[in-house]
């Protein structure tokens, strides 16, 4: 009954984990469907349709340059076409990031209408290189947080499926390899665990700004994978002396599994909450 | 004596009349980007946009701007990694300038040359459509700038390693007021 329901939520764990790729596949081939019709995916159909906008509406003649600057494919373009391109390129402003940044804010000439004349506090208008840093740090450490993370996942999941092996069947303890496999990914998901948790908690916050969204879920979530992350390895380092020592797993170690299940489920939650929305 | 007085008044009061034109404000806003993630697909929206048209001998100049950080996706991690691939730090505003003919104002789809400036660039795209309704003494303006992050030199972000969609359509939908 036990290695049945093992089984099961295992399984489940291990199609929550897979679900991102299969989707993405489902993706890719919508996406390519759409790639034949450029205008259905460079505007999204529900705009489309709120602003009654005609099916050639970026790709008439009257649009010129708008239409030129959403084709993606330049090999189709005409000379004429490559050269307004090229044109259009050159309005592009060359200044470097400083200047572009005096740009942003510059008096503007006759009868146009300023940045401050609408109304924006200064503090509003004119760029912060420090504030610019600590996004960058914070981005930084957040995909490092993010990669450690799912590198994290495989031997978790690798922990789970060599779990009843490492355990034993009918009463009968597992094979000592299967038990120092089993520790092993249990001892290597730890170690990349905490190494991802390090990225997440020392990146640096922006002063001034809430969480909101499915992040919250993400966070929530590692309020129940974090002390598992630290109960399952004390829990299975206490079940792997007893099975050493020729015991059955009893007291405490006993619910070692059911603290991995948790983890892992909490895990797999906190993976899905910022992958699909 | 009187004559003379009356024409140096008149003479000085016309660069006046002369420069006498009607102002527009943006009463109203919603600009929208759209991206698109092989996983999951993201609007984010801003109401805190500002804007103003000044007309003057048959000419009209537009501002819109709005900070980069009010636009909401509905999730504040992504929306601050957003504000730092765009470099919201340093450049805090993404604004459009555009130039019309005051009689253009009046037609039904409005063909405009916008100058966005975002991100540290600025990029022209050119004859623009907007479509126009008047709703009383205001008008609404709608459509759809065809952004692309490539545009403004701004590296598609990614998550779990796939990258963003290049094209970030906006909408607009701003009413305007003349004052």
């Amino acid at each position: 009954m036990n290695a049945n329901r093992l089984g099961v939520i295992t399984l489940i764990f291990a199609g929550l984990l897979f679900t991102p790729a299969h989707s993405f596949g489902q993706t890719l081939k919508t996406t390519a469907k759409l790639d034949r019709s450029p205008i259905a995916w460079e505007v999204p159909p529900a705009w489309r349709k709120a602003l009654s906008l005609p099916p050639d509406l970026y790709t008439s003649a009257s649009n010129g340059q708008a239409a030129l600057a959403n084709s993606d494919d330049d090999a189709e373009q005409s000379p004429d076409a490559v050269r307004e391109l090229l044109l259009q390129d050159e309005a592009f402003s060359l200044n470097d990031p400083l200047g572009a940044a005096q740009q942003q804010t510059a008096p503007p000439q006759g009868n146009e209408p300023s940045l401050e004349g609408l109304g924006f506090p200064a503090s509003a208008i004119h760029g912060n290189a420090k504030e610019q840093a600590l996004l960058n740090k914070r981005s930084h450490m957040l995909q490092i947080h993010q990669k450690l993370g799912l590198i994290t996942a495989i031997p978790m999941v690798a922990a789970i499926f060599t779990g009843p092996g490492a355990k034993g069947h009918h009463g009968l303890p597992g094979s000592p390899t299967s038990r120092d496999v089993h520790a092993g990914l249990g001892i290597l998901t730890t170690g990349l665990y905490f190494s991802s948790a390090y990225f997440a908690i020392r990146a640096p916050k922006v002063p001034g700004t809430k969480s909101y969204g499915l992040i919250r879920l993400h966070k929530a979530m590692a309020w129940i994978h974090g002390p598992g992350m630290i109960i399952t390895p004390i829990l299975g380092s206490i079940a792997f002396s007893q099975l050493s020592n020729g015991e059955r797993v009893h007291g405490i170690a006993k619910y070692h599994a059911w603290a991995a299940y948790t983890t892992a489920a909490a895990y797999g939650v906190a993976i899905l909450s910022v992958t699909f929305k | 004596m009187i004559k003379k007085v009356f024409l140096v008044l008149l003479v000085c009061a016309l660069p006046l009349l002369a420069q006498a034109g009607s102002q527009w404000t943006l009463e109203q806003s919603t600009l929208t980007y759209h991206i698109s993630h092989p996983l999951h697909e993201a609007d984010g929206m801003t109401h805190a946009a500002r804007g103003k048209g000044i007309c003057q001998g048959g000419e009209c100049n537009f501002l819109v701007a709005a900070p980069v950080k009010t636009f909401d996706t509905g999730n504040s991690n992504r929306d601050l990694h957003m504000l730092e691939v765009v470099r919201g730090g340093e450049f805090p505003m993404v604004s459009v300038r555009f130039h019309l003919p005051e009689s253009e104002l009046t037609s039904a789809t409005i063909h405009a040359d916008l100058k966005i400036q975002f991100a540290g660039k600025t990029v022209e795209y050119h004859q623009v459509p907007f479509k126009r309704q008047a709703k009383g003494s205001e008008i609404q303006v709608m459509g759809i700038i065809p952004m692309k992050l490539s545009d403004f030199n701004i590296k598609p972000p990614s998550l779990l390693d796939m990258p963003i969609k290049n094209d970030v359509p906006v909408r607009v939908d701003t009413l305007w007021r003349e004052q």
